[in-house]
């Protein structure tokens, strides 16, 4: 496979992996430093896709390895990556009633520890499944499961779950 | 308590909200055990699908926070995130290049000065295996039998190197076939990958030599002996040997007989 048939399936699950290292990072800024990453990976070890139609599991693989990686390198500089004082949160919802409507979700995602926010955007969000999930992680299906039966419990916690409403508009 | 399988008993009630959600989904066969114990837990549990259903909405809130993010960029930044990432890789693979090239040279000279010698700047002798290819020919029939049932190597990817894959020619040798590869460099040089059946060996490091007044490197690798030349300097095509190494190792170094006719490549009866 070359460069180019690469760059139009990454370009097929961008926004998958986008939403996923948004997911990891807790931060717009450093979610788009790690898809870039994750995309120039791609590229190069492209010759490692044995299976194109396995493609949105490996680069979501990629998108986690790269993200270990720059936690590793983050905490060797002390600089926690998802540190709120030095990389602050950049919503950037389509207007404000989405915003309003998901924030709550977003922090209390962002609470949730590195693994759990991993597991429950991969299966909840993305619609993989454990099995595939857990290959993605290099984690243990029953590990997942608990992973993400934790954060539910979290985020069910956190969030009140009404459906969102829109605003009531005052018509004169 | 209800009774649970011993595969859901070792974590906590996860498996059991997972199998009543998969149920509620309509994912489980209903005939199913797990089926069974999805109901059974949703009877038993007023507040599950309750529970469920508010995990639910929570996450459709999350979906849609992440999408809010995620799908903005997808339009207008995505092509040129592409194409950037696309730059860096093939800068990144050009420096690992030039370093592998420099450090297998290094390693060389290093291993030349420790051992007595110099092995990079004393070419030895070309393997006899690879030799036959500008050797006599053998008949007509030889070479058929020996072209039905030689496998030849998976064409190694060669762009990076600037080496397009133009022919995949099987030579006919006194006992057997020898496989060429050839590529085709950006002044028009031909490089080519030859490939011999040898019988087990065990796996070398390159070695250095000549053939046909091109700079050769070459080594054994499993059942085959396989080498690179062409008209380049020799830290070029140690590199690319080097690739080629990799790319052997990472997939089985001999593949079916293909000709990969979507790459254009021909395969060239040639017996000399």
């Amino acid at each position: 496979m070359n460069a180019k048939d690469l760059s139009r399936i990454i370009a097929r699950h961008l926004t998958a992996m986008r939403r996923f290292a948004r997911a990891l990072t807790g931060n717009a800024f450093d979610a788009d430093d790690l898809v870039q990453i994750a995309a120039e990976t791609a590229i190069r070890k492209r010759r490692q896709l044995r299976q194109p139609d396995r493609a949105r599991s490996w680069l979501m693989t990629i998108v986690y390895r790269a993200h270990l990686d720059l936690r590793r390198q983050a905490a060797r500089r002390e600089a926690p990556l998802n540190d709120p004082e030095s990389a602050p949160v950049q919503r950037t919802a389509s207007n404000q009633d989405a915003r309003l409507a998901c924030a709550e979700a977003l922090d209390a995602l962002d609470a949730l520890p590195a693994e759990q926010r991993a597991a429950l955007t991969l299966v909840a969000v993305e619609g993989h499944s454990t099995g595939e999930a857990a290959r993605i992680l290099g984690v243990k299906e029953a590990t997942l499961r608990s992973q993400i039966s934790r954060a539910r419990s979290a985020l069910r916690e956190a969030v009140d779950a009404e459906p969102v409403r829109p605003p009531v508009r005052v018509v004169r | 308590m209800k009774h649970l399988p011993d595969t859901l008993q070792d974590t906590d009630a996860g498996p059991l909200d997972a199998l009543a959600r998969d149920w509620l989904d309509g994912a489980l066969d209903p005939d199913s055990p797990e089926a069974a114990l999805a109901r059974q837990a949703l009877e038993s549990d007023s507040g599950l699908a309750a529970r469920i259903e508010s995990d639910r909405a929570a996450e459709q809130r999350l979906a849609a926070a992440l999408d809010a993010y995620a799908r903005p960029q997808e339009s207008g930044r995505a092509p040129a995130l592409i194409a950037r990432a696309a730059r860096r890789a093939e800068a990144a693979d050009r420096w690992v290049r030039r370093t592998g090239a420099a450090a297998a040279a290094i390693l060389v000279f290093a291993g030349g000065w420790m051992a007595g010698s110099l092995p990079a700047s004393d070419p030895g002798q070309p393997p006899s295996e690879l030799v036959m290819l500008g050797g006599q020919a053998a008949d007509a029939t030889a070479f058929q039998a020996g072209l039905a049932n030689e496998p030849v190597m998976a064409p190694p990817e060669l762009t990076g190197h600037g080496l397009q894959l133009t022919a995949s020619i099987t030579r006919a040798a006194p006992d057997g076939a020898l496989n060429a590869l050839e590529y085709a460099g950006p002044q028009g040089e031909t490089v080519r990958i030859l490939v011999r059946r040898t019988g087990p060996a065990p796996s070398e490091t390159l070695h250095q030599a000549s053939m046909d007044g091109d700079p050769l490197v070459w080594w054994r690798e499993g059942d085959h002996v396989i080498g690179v030349t062409g008209p380049l300097r020799r830290d070029a095509l140690t590199a690319i040997a080097e690739d080629v190494r990799l790319q052997a190792r990472g997939a089985p170094v001999v593949a079916d007989f293909s000709p990969a006719p979507e790459l254009g490549v021909q395969v060239v009866s040639d017996p000399g």
